[in-house]
């Protein structure tokens, strides 16, 4: 998987199931102050894309510091390459 | 005058009734729904031929001169409740049917060591281990740093520890079965298995039995009834046989109110939420994402069980101040997957507390099940099963209480009464699939928080913080704590 494709995956998975409007997403958007998500939200959106990606992220430290769309890409990239290369 | 603000509480649970009771003292019109005809169902307990059963509570810690459920009764107006201590130097005794095996508890941190050590003495080293990571567990868990008030806010419920199971941690310190089952046994007290477990859930459980264990006098039903003496006493108004159909919300999420089942509505300037998330979900769709919404009912419960109800004319010495724990081996995981038949155990066999001149006594059985050994009969209401189903019930019993007496032959004489399944357990307990405990803990799970995205709608019950009578209470505290200030809270439980 490419990372766009990786991109446009997570993208399209938060838009529906957090009813944003698909055009908010640019990588520069925060989270909580223009898609109005804050840390309550961030359990969902960690099983969101544990289920889109099939990937484990638990409890994982690392996500408090997912601040902007451009982090969650971010994050999700490398945790996919983490399980490509093991 | 300002006029009194408005609070409304679904549920009347523990975490309900302990919640209504905290918002009453602390200046707010309050009101209690409750779906079933009575608050308090699952604990209140039931009586036959003039002998008292405990149905939700057996005994718990935390009731001693400064423990926490002492506290929490007191600040709630309780003053200090009737009693009935378990015995020192035993209050929790498992046998293995396999071997023979007996394994005695005492009440106390060095004593428990010492007993342990003395039925394990291979593992002196292990049990020493495993006692210091209790209670530092319990000392350190987030549910007890909230008590004494060192930490508040969100963050202190966001336990770093929780994600080693207790059979995880068990399989560190020794390879004999018995003693892992001995130390996990107390997983039947809160319906997960070892291996879902966190550790530090598991702590709470088990080292809040170190510093006392109790029941009341009177035994659940006595704890109901000054609640509901208490709620009187405050103003509380209780509505009972109706359900919230909907939370009612403004634009931004703030709760303005509940709709009722019969149509009514109630307004509320605050809201805490105490029904198993299942329902929460139906309730709230205005409320939430559905996101959030999806999460909350697909949330797992904990175990289901069967409960047998008997009747012993003298009260068996077996049971005499303790409970005990009938096993056929160490295998204890298969009890929580909702398969194992119900004769094959482990037991959990207590004692209810019965009214003063009484010699009877009533025997408390509870044995493992799942909601589909009973899902043919889903269908079918309390007190409106068909026939089958009570054939079914019968078989059960028959069979339990054979099992029963092969492994305790000193219940022989125990005349059992009454019994409840899994279907019991959902309709009584409202929990969609029977789950004695809510929502289970688990390493993976994400239950519920307090906070929700509403401003003024805060979450409580054994699904949000843990099980049990601690649990709810503590939960409840959290939750009016959001409302209230945790701080204040704290400052007027100090001087109570």
């Amino acid at each position: 998987m490419t990372d766009a494709e990786i991109i446009a995956m997570a993208d399209e998975a938060l838009a529906a199931e957090f009813e944003l409007d698909p055009g908010q997403m640019t990588p520069e958007a925060r989270f909580r102050e223009d898609l109005d998500l804050d840390s309550l939200d961030a359990v969902d959106m960690v099983i969101v894309l544990e289920k889109t990606f099939g990937i484990k992220i638990g409890r994982d430290p690392a996500i408090m510091n997912i601040r902007t769309v451009d982090d969650m890409h971010g994050y999700i990239i490398a945790k996919k390459r983490e399980i490509e290369k093991a | 005058m300002a006029e009194k603000k408005t609070a409304a509480v679904i549920g009347a649970g523990l975490a309900g009734l302990t919640s209504a009771l905290i918002l009453a003292r602390n200046g707010y019109t309050v009101t209690l729904v409750e779906k079933s005809r009575r608050v308090g169902l699952t604990v209140r307990g039931f009586s036959r031929e003039g002998v008292y059963f405990d149905t939700g509570l057996h005994y718990t810690g935390g009731l001693g001169e400064n423990g926490i459920v002492s506290r929490y009764l007191r600040y709630l107006g309780f003053g200090s409740p009737e009693l009935v201590p378990f015995a020192d130097d035993c209050f929790d005794e498992i046998r293995f049917a396999d071997t023979g095996k007996t394994v005695r508890l005492p009440i106390g941190y060095e004593r428990m060591t010492g007993a342990l050590q003395a039925a394990f003495p291979e593992d002196a080293e292990a049990v020493a281990a495993y006692m210091r990571a209790a209670r530092d567990g319990f000392a350190k868990s987030s549910l007890l740093r909230f008590f004494l008030g060192a930490q508040n806010g969100p963050d202190a419920i966001q336990d770093p520890g929780d994600a080693v199971s207790l059979s995880a941690y068990l399989e560190t310190l020794t390879a004999d079965p018995y003693l892992r089952a001995a130390l996990s046994m107390h997983a039947l007290l809160y319906g997960v298995s070892p291996e879902e477990i966190p550790f530090t859930q598991h702590a709470y459980v088990t080292a809040s039995y170190f510093d006392s264990v109790h029941n009341f006098a009177g035994g659940g039903g006595a704890l109901i009834r000054a609640f509901e003496r208490r709620l009187a006493e405050e103003n509380v108004t209780v509505i009972t046989g109706n359900g919230v159909r909907r939370i009612l919300c403004d634009g931004k999420r703030r709760v303005t109110g509940l709709a009722l089942e019969t149509g009514e509505t109630i307004q509320a300037d605050a809201c805490i939420c105490t029904t198993h998330p299942h329902a929460l979900a139906a309730m709230a769709e205005d409320l939430f994402r559905p996101v959030y919404l999806k999460r909350l009912r697909s949330l797992e419960d904990t175990a289901s069980a069967y409960m047998f109800f008997g009747i012993s004319e003298t009260g068996p010495e077996c049971l005499r101040g303790k409970n005990l724990f009938l096993c056929r081996g160490p295998e204890l995981g298969n009890a929580f997957g909702g398969r194992m038949a119900p004769e094959d155990g482990p037991f959990y066999v207590a004692s209810s507390p019965q009214p003063a001149g009484s010699a009877k006594s009533g025997i408390v059985v509870v044995a493992p099940g799942g909601f589909d050994q009973v899902a043919r009969w889903a269908a079918s209401s309390r007190g409106r099963r068909p026939p089958g189903y009570a054939a079914f019930k019968e078989g059960v019993v028959a069979r339990v209480r054979e099992a029963l007496v092969r492994q305790c032959p000193e219940l022989e004489a125990v005349r059992f009464v009454d019994a409840a399944t899994p279907l019991t357990m959902r309709d009584y307990l409202d929990a969609p699939r029977g789950g004695l405990y809510g929502c289970k803990h688990t390493v993976s799970q994400f239950n519920p928080l307090p906070l929700t995205r509403s401003p003024n709608l805060w979450l409580a019950g054994q699904s949000v913080i843990a099980p049990g009578l601690m649990g709810a209470m503590i939960s409840g505290f959290l939750a009016c704590g959001f409302l209230l200030g945790h701080s204040t809270l704290h400052e007027e439980m100090a001087w109570t």
